[in-house]
């Protein structure tokens, strides 16, 4: 299946953040449905604007830890939990603006506060989304899955009754 | 030449990257005041003057864009430099920032020596 | 004028002046300078990979073979002959995308990342670079006048701060 520009914008957006300012060079890796025995931290954003929806971000604990780190530029022992939602936060804030701009450059949009997703909470999906695109990769001791989906704004009807 | 500077964003981690930033590239920081949004810089500016704002653009309450209108619409503010950092890279955006008065800009996600390239270019090189 | 080279995986020191530190065939390697003008110290190293963990061992044996064991060396060994780190001008050339002989694409690439993230985590930023492309280069910094001289594609030039990728005014 050959790749729709929404996804070569969510995957150039991942690669770009992450490597200018978390210093990962990302693999592509198949987006893959089961846990990490490490456990997960997942954030989700809503965005408004055309298009609106929503991006998901889970990235593999001890990968979250480190590129936390990284971005902070401290060690990652001395790292709280919070700080690292904050970072992980940051950079789903990062990749949606990112996406966002490549695919409506003359758009305004606006990007809602990410939101850490407590455990055992199932991100949002809205089965009447316009597009959806899922990128994965590999990061150093973890893997970072973006899924963002948009509902098409001449159906809001579609939408409105999902959510 | 010691530096006041507020650092505007309603994220933590990207406000202690943009004051590593600024550090870094030998801005000496006497003091580095850090807002939410909007409103927060607005208060914190009521009582305390600074040398430079940086500030983001998608914030919940009071946004960038709106901040930037009270800062120009004030006589003694407008002198300040602010500095736009965002995520949002749209044409529409970069239009009005500049009739909004902002003296530099650079859009997330950028290497650390972009930024220092933007902020000696709108403050002047602090290691002169 | 004095010419010191640099080897693969490797590292030299220079001060007091009238010295030129060099290094060559610089492809998926890459080339660190570092000199303070006040004290004139200067440091070149040249590493070859961007992760000791690959090989412990051979990072014992040679820590200049690698990023994360041969900067913060360069470091240290810099800064212990008077140089400060708040005073250091630091530039870096290669990084290129090379085919080497196991075919191991992206070695340059990585290479680079690993460069960035340790000189951040050192509270250090670049003040120039070379990187990527495909072709190698080779680096000269004299230690008299802190100038670093590169030659790329056969045309030597100095190695200044350029325009930066994105922002504005």
């Amino acid at each position: 299946m050959s790749e729709t520009p929404f996804h070569r914008a969510l995957r150039d957006s991942v690669q770009e953040v992450l490597e200018k300012m978390f210093f990962v060079e990302p693999v592509e890796e198949p987006p893959g449905e089961a846990g990490s025995p490490d456990g997960i931290m997942a954030v989700q954003l809503a965005f408004e604007g055309l298009p609106s929806g929503v991006l998901t971000l889970c990235v593999t604990s001890a990968a979250a830890r480190q590129i936390a780190a990284d971005f902070l530029g401290e060690d990652e022992s001395g790292l709280s939990p919070a700080k690292v939602e904050e970072v992980v936060c940051e950079l789903a804030n990062m990749i949606c603006g990112s996406v966002l701009s490549r695919v409506e450059s003359s758009a305004t949009f606006r990007l809602a506060s990410p939101r850490i997703l407590l455990a055992g909470e199932r991100p949002i999906r809205r089965e009447a989304a316009a597009r959806r695109a899922v990128h994965a990769v590999a990061i150093g001791s973890g893997t970072l899955t973006a899924s963002m989906e948009t509902r098409d704004p001449v159906c809001p009807q579609a939408a409105e009754s999902v959510s | 030449m010691a530096y006041r500077v507020l650092i505007v964003d309603d994220s933590p981690a990207m406000r202690s990257f943009v004051r590593r930033v600024m550090e870094l590239s030998g801005f000496d920081l006497s003091v580095c005041f850090e807002a939410g949004d909007g409103g927060e810089a607005l208060k914190v500016l009521r009582s305390e003057w600074v040398d430079a704002i940086l500030t983001d653009i998608n914030m919940p309450g009071m946004d960038g864009e709106e901040l930037l209108r009270r800062l120009s619409a004030d006589e003694l503010l407008r002198a300040i430099p602010a500095i736009v950092i965002s995520t949002d890279a749209t044409t529409n955006r970069m239009d009005r920032l500049a009739t909004l008065g902002a003296r530099g800009y650079i859009t997330k996600p950028f290497v650390p020596e972009d930024l220092r390239a933007v902020l000696e270019r709108t403050l002047g090189d602090p290691n002169v | 004028m004095d010419q010191i080279v640099v080897g693969m995986a490797d590292c030299r020191i220079a001060e007091g002046g009238g010295q030129v530190l060099a290094t060559f065939a610089l492809g998926s390697c890459i080339g660190l300078a570092i000199y303070d003008p006040q004290t004139k110290v200067g440091g070149l190293l040249h590493f070859m990979l961007p992760d000791s963990g690959i090989d412990p061992a051979r990072a014992k044996a040679n820590p200049f073979m690698f990023a994360d064991t041969g900067i913060p060396l360069l470091l240290e060994k810099v800064c212990g002959r008077g140089a400060m780190k708040r005073r250091l001008v630091v530039r870096a050339a290669g990084g290129a995308q090379m085919m080497d002989q196991e075919n191991v694409f992206e070695i340059g690439k990585r290479n680079y990342l690993a460069l960035r993230k340790i000189l951040w985590k050192s509270g250090i930023l670049l003040h120039a670079e070379a990187v990527g492309g495909v072709r190698s280069r080779t680096v000269r910094l004299d230690t008299s006048t802190g100038k670093l001289w590169l030659v790329e594609g056969g045309e030597q030039r100095e190695l200044v701060a350029g325009a930066p990728r994105q922002g504005g005014n």
